[in-house]
């Protein structure tokens, strides 16, 4: 075998040891937890009859854990609230459903970026430490109205 | 039946493929290695950009 040869075999299997190791810990550490543990479930058609979601908005937490709760409701093509103001500083942890098909839930600028399927409650904590005006976007191709479906976030101090 | 025939026409055949016609220490590897690891820095650069993207929204 080639000098050479030696070499990118060698660089190509450390890169693929490396990328299934990341893969591991990336699947399991800091909040990621395996399918069908510690997943909430709601019926989409009922996801308004849930007192969280029948009025969703910014929640103050009992939680130590976090500040506020966001509750957002992900419909087409809209989400509810259109607008919401969040503390600078807070630590928030964000919940989406959706009633109908799967939908994105990204806040720009920030992680905060997800898939919301039927069926299941998403969520993301996140530690608002910027002020700004913050556009939410849906990144799941839902139907004809897809790109007319945000939201605000606005950091305020 | 096909294997046995072909077999025979091998072994009548001057320009058998011999080992030393696969060698590759003499073939000159300089352009694809630097090729190789060129794809490869690149693969490697982009994944850390999007890793400090990430970590610096955290």
């Amino acid at each position: 075998m080639h000098k050479y040869e030696k070499i990118w075999l060698s660089f190509g299997t450390v890169s693929l040891a490396v990328f299934l190791l990341i893969l591991l810990v990336s699947a399991l550490h800091g909040g990621h937890s395996p399918a069908a543990s510690g997943i909430e479930t709601i019926h989409p058609e009922h996801v308004l009859d849930d007192e969280r979601f029948a009025n969703p908005g910014l929640y103050e937490s009992d939680d130590p854990d976090y500040d506020y709760d966001l509750y957002f409701v992900a419909s087409a093509f809209r989400y509810d609230p259109a607008e919401v103001e969040i503390p600078v500083g807070s630590r928030v942890k964000v919940s989406v459903a959706t009633t109908d098909v799967i939908h994105g839930f990204q806040i720009t600028g920030t992680n905060v970026n997800f898939m919301v399927e039927p069926s299941l409650v998403s969520n993301y904590t996140y530690t608002f430490n910027h002020p700004g005006e913050y556009l939410v976007l849906c990144n799941e191709y839902c139907g004809i109205g897809h790109t007319d479906m945000t939201s605000i976030v606005k950091v305020v101090e | 039946m096909t294997e046995n025939k072909n077999h025979e026409i091998h072994e009548d055949d001057s320009q058998v493929e011999t080992h030393e016609d696969h060698d590759h220490d003499s073939l000159n590897l300089k352009g694809t290695f630097l090729m190789v690891m060129a794809l490869g820095g690149t693969i490697v650069v982009g994944w850390v950009l999007a890793f400090l993207l990430f970590m610096s929204r955290m």
